[in-house]
């Protein structure tokens, strides 16, 4: 299992999901998308392979997704139609404060 | 007291000579000030024999200081660059009708007026992040004054932005490029604060994704943006949490800081923040219908969304001074021999 660190770019083997790490845990963590673990960008997507239908949720480009613990944070660069999980918990949609209109 | 000719308005119009011989007399420039009465200095340069480089040193400092807007009329054919002496006033121009447009802003909003015309002299020096801060300080000052209280009385009670379920903003990734539309085109893309906040987040994936090449912005419907969204004007908690507000959330900044990356195609009506955000992209057509306008002075503001910062930037102080002192609308051709836009398109 890859340790990561924020900046660190994962892709999903089964969709086209992209995320980039904005704050991870020191150790090991196994970070999935449609039930199959996340590769490096650039790293051969496993042929083939099909969305875990428990993991079919989706992902939305621009938002943040935490694990349950809050020591996980990812930010979506490229959506897709698996959802992210780590150690089999699905992550949670982290909304962005909301503020007021300025004008 | 100013020994001068004084108009109906309270304003003061001078011969360049006079005006000289004035600021070199220490004459006590309070009277040329909106707070005195006078919502601007009329300078005619027509008959004006080129300063000494120490003059017109002098005159600068004295015009950056000055509390009002100052206008100067030049002579005809000084065409796009008046000379050094035009280009220390806030607007210059060699038509009397249009320079009056400018007039006319400085006598219905004066408060309004000089804050704006402050913030373009100081802005040319400034980083941009310090100009978008001096711009915001501003804005929020006179959020809490006379001239934008008078225009909100005209007006139906503001509402909290509603929470709809529709995202204002499409966003499709496809490759190396992220398309953002505006999509409420039924408000002509007016910009909500729900809007404000879809375009921080796809411009924060912008910002963290290098391998983003090329982002496209568009706008659905009649209108690439017809402004900020009146239905919410004045529902700001109080001025000074507004400022920190924008200072939080700046979707003027995330533009600016990728602009190299961004292309926007702007249509119809690009009012205020439809033009003040289009203006910091590296790139920026126009199609041959639309039009820009910044109307914030007449309700007692001043462009709030970096257009202090983006379209000096692109046309100049002057210009953007005339154009936001004026509310008047200019047109593709105009757009284009200024260097708003780089391209129309049809």
């Amino acid at each position: 299992m890859p340790v990561f660190k924020p900046g660190t770019r994962l892709k999903s083997a089964v969709c086209n999901s992209e995320v980039m790490v904005v704050l991870a845990p020191s150790g090991d963590v196994a970070l999935t998308c449609g039930g199959a673990e996340m590769g490096a960008i650039g790293s051969e997507a496993a042929s083939g392979a099909a969305i875990d239908a428990g993991h079919a949720e989706g992902t939305l480009i621009g938002k943040r997704y935490v694990s349950e613990a809050g020591d996980l944070e990812v930010l979506c660069t490229k959506p897709g139609e698996g959802s992210l999980a780590v150690d089999g918990a699905a992550l949670q949609v982290k909304g962005a404060k909301p503020l007021p209109s300025s004008d | 007291m100013i020994p001068s000719r004084a108009a109906a308005d309270g304003s003061c119009s001078l011969a360049f000579a006079d005006f000289a011989g004035q600021l070199a007399s220490g004459i006590d420039r309070e009277g040329w000030s909106s707070a005195s009465g006078c919502p601007y200095l009329w300078v005619d340069l027509r008959e004006a024999t080129p300063p000494s480089a120490e003059t017109l040193a002098s005159v600068a400092r004295a015009l950056a200081a000055i509390a009002c807007p100052t206008l100067a009329l030049v002579p005809q054919g000084s065409g796009a660059s008046p000379g050094a002496l035009a280009a220390c006033f806030d607007v210059a121009h060699s038509e009397v009708k249009v320079l009056e447009a400018s007039a006319a802003g400085c006598r219905r909003s004066p408060q309004a007026a000089l804050a704006l015309v402050q913030r373009l002299r100081g802005g040319e020096a400034e980083s941009l992040e310090a100009a978008l801060i001096g711009e915001s300080l501003a804005y929020s000052m006179l959020q809490s004054g006379a001239e934008f209280g008078a225009w909100r009385e005209g007006r139906p009670q503001p509402s909290a932005p509603a929470a709809s379920g529709r995202s204002p903003l499409r966003i499709e990734r496809s490759g190396a490029r992220l398309d953002l539309v505006l999509d409420r085109p039924e408000k002509r893309n007016a910009f909500s604060a729900a809007l404000r906040d879809a375009l921080s987040e796809a411009l924060e994936v912008v910002a963290q994704d290098p391998s983003i090449e090329v982002v496209a912005l568009r706008g659905e419907g009649p209108a690439f943006c017809a402004g900020g969204d009146l239905d919410e004007f004045g529902s700001f908690p109080d001025p000074a949490s507004a400022h920190a507000i924008r200072s939080t959330r700046n979707v003027a900044r995330k533009m600016a800081a990728c602009a190299e990356r961004i292309e926007v195609r702007v249509h119809g009506a690009c009012v205020g923040a439809g033009i003040e955000l289009p203006a910091f992209a590296a790139r920026l057509s126009a199609r041959a219908d639309a039009f820009f306008e910044l109307p914030e002075v007449a309700m007692g503001l001043i462009p709030g969304a970096g257009g202090t910062v983006s379209l000096p930037r692109r046309i100049g102080r002057q210009r953007t001074a005339w154009l936001a002192l004026s509310g008047e609308r200019i047109d593709v051709d105009t757009a284009m021999a200024w260097g708003l836009v780089d391209e129309v398109w049809s």
